[in-house]
């Protein structure tokens, strides 16, 4: 009996303890779900947003510092490389405080953009005034010994080109044919400039010819205000729907040649990747022999230093994110 | 007689065992089933999910609209009616497009990405003045209504520099820098018409102008 009595009570007190174990289990089961969705809902999705707001950042970081790079080697041609190099410093400073400026209205974010380097920098032939596409030996407008059929680029000096505008003017710009033949060894490219209808029309007639295929492009360039502006590289009129062949179509590096240059009137630029030395206190150009254009007294063609590749430093910096990053910047595009 | 008397109390205490047992368990699984996550959806508003998805959607419009080639974002920060004193084609200058499809890139990708799925947004453009003492100004590019709590805004930054020109059919030649930033009758000399967005800095950089996305 006492036996019997003892099992007995010990199974109602099993009943009890079990279903306070079960009680128990159950109440730590809803505390770990719950826990496991409250987590799920403050989620990562805020990591997600700002990765692509770097992204954006990176991005418009570099195209803005090539368009400015771009501007800055076009904007004054009598500058040295250090006076160069200085303006682009300041231009780069001065934007990325703006930058700086717009990200933190926006929130807890600083970014910066620094120029660090250039890479590799080029070389600027421009002849900023009208006169005839021929070229002076002595670079003096006091001596007329203009030829009419010269070299732009020596073979010796074959370099990439990251820019070729004519700013045509049409008025005293002649019927006959003047030529830009781009030669990279083996094929060449023609360009064939003229005033349309025998010079006495209002267009600019544009011919490209190539020596493995004949002619490629014949069309007319609209003038306005007497002035045609042509982009050699891209292909197009600047005022117009013109287009023609680009010299992409011939693989580079190039020479560059001009013939009856006496019949083409105008302004021209071109930049090539050749280096411009600045040794010292002389300034010694790979492209030539072309005189500074700092100088004073000089007939064009002339050189200045341009920028081919520039880096760049970027930075972003939030409460949740740090990023750092170095770009190298192709101004004239290919491969930084 | 005792041991009988003892079972039958023995039984009372198992019943009540068993019932404080039963009120212990039931108690559990009551407090277990009432206990309640508050999390955004709790009052009924957008899953989380949801809003990510619609973040991304609205960054990859900009996107798409700042780097293609053609009718680009920037274009459309320049696409300014002097004379209507709001962009090109709005309805007037207090709700922007308001309902219509905004111009270029940008408008095509939002009317596919939301107007088609129901949801709307407002866009706004906001540009920093030359002092850097004063807050950011904004110019309204599409108004559509009040966003909700669980509205979503993206952002793209966009630079323009001094040599661009207006995008209006009606615009002029006239660079950036040329035009004035108050929207007077007699516009300063030397400066040709009204355009809000102001040179904010010396050199080719004219400013940084963000495009605000906010979605619901």
């Amino acid at each position: 009996m006492s036996a019997r009595l003892t099992v007995d009570g010990e199974r109602g007190q099993l009943l009890l303890v079990g279903a306070v174990v079960l009680a128990t289990v159950i109440l730590g089961l809803a505390i770990v779900t719950n826990s496991v969705l409250f987590t799920e809902n403050t989620g990562s999705g805020e990591v997600g947003v700002e990765s692509a707001v770097v992204d954006e950042f990176d991005y418009e970081v570099q195209r803005s510092t090539q368009s400015l790079l771009l501007q800055l080697n076009h904007d004054e041609r009598n500058v040295s490389w250090s006076d160069l190099n200085a303006t682009i410093r300041t231009n780069v400073h001065n934007y990325s405080n703006l930058l700086a400026r717009s990200y933190a209205t926006a929130g807890t974010v600083h970014v910066d953009a620094s120029y660090a380097q250039t890479i590799h920098n080029g070389t600027r032939i421009v002849q900023r005034v009208d006169r005839s596409f021929t070229y002076n030996e002595s670079h003096s407008p006091l001596v007329v010994s203009d030829r009419a059929d010269w070299t732009l680029v020596q073979p010796s000096d074959r370099a990439d080109i990251g820019w070729l505008a004519l700013n045509v003017d049409l008025r005293n710009t002649s019927g006959q044919q003047a030529a830009l033949v781009l030669h990279n060894g083996s094929e060449s490219l023609t360009y064939q400039f003229n005033r349309s209808k025998d010079g006495q029309g209002s267009n600019l007639s544009v011919s490209v010819d190539s020596s493995w295929a004949g002619e490629l492009t014949q069309t007319e360039c609209q003038s306005v205000g007497g002035r045609v502006l042509v982009d050699i590289r891209e292909g197009h009129g600047f005022f117009d729907d013109c287009t023609f062949t680009t010299f992409d179509r011939l693989t580079g590096p190039y020479d560059i040649e001009i013939t009856d240059g006496d019949e083409l009137t105008g302004q021209y630029e071109l930049v090539v990747n050749q280096t411009w030395h600045d040794n010292g206190n002389v300034i010694e150009s790979a492209v030539g022999p072309y005189p500074d254009c700092s100088a004073s007294g000089i007939q064009p063609p002339c050189v200045s230093p341009v920028v081919w590749t520039g880096q760049v430093d970027l930075s972003y910096r939030s409460t949740t994110a740090t990023y750092a990053a170095t770009r190298n910047i192709s101004v004239y595009g290919g491969d930084a | 007689m005792e041991g009988s008397l003892r079972r039958d109390q023995r039984g009372q205490a198992f019943t009540l065992e068993g019932l404080v047992s039963a009120v212990v368990v039931l108690t559990a699984l009551w407090f277990a089933l009432q206990a309640v996550i508050i999390t955004p959806t709790t009052g009924g508003s957008v899953d989380p999910g949801v809003r990510a998805e619609i973040q991304q959607q609205a960054d990859d419009a900009l996107a798409i609209a700042a780097q293609t080639e053609r009718d680009t974002l920037s274009e459309l920060t320049r696409n300014w009616s002097q004379s209507r004193q709001t962009f090109y084609g709005a309805v007037n200058p207090r709700i922007g497009y308001g309902q219509r499809e905004l111009p270029g890139t940008l408008g095509r990708v939002l009317n596919d990405t939301f107007d088609a799925r129901g949801r709307t947004y407002n866009v706004k453009m906001r540009y920093l003045s030359p002092d850097p003492a004063v807050e950011t100004e904004s110019v309204i590019i599409a108004s559509r209504g009040t966003p909700s709590e669980s509205a979503v805004t993206a952002s793209y930054r966009v630079t323009l520099y001094d040599n661009m020109t207006l995008t209006s059919p009606s615009s002029g030649p006239a660079e950036l820098w040329q035009y004035d930033t108050n929207p007077t009758s007699n516009p300063i000399p030397g400066k040709s018409g009204y355009y809000p967005v102001p040179n904010a800095l010396d050199g080719p950089v004219y400013n940084v102008v963000e495009i605000r996305v906010i979605v619901w």
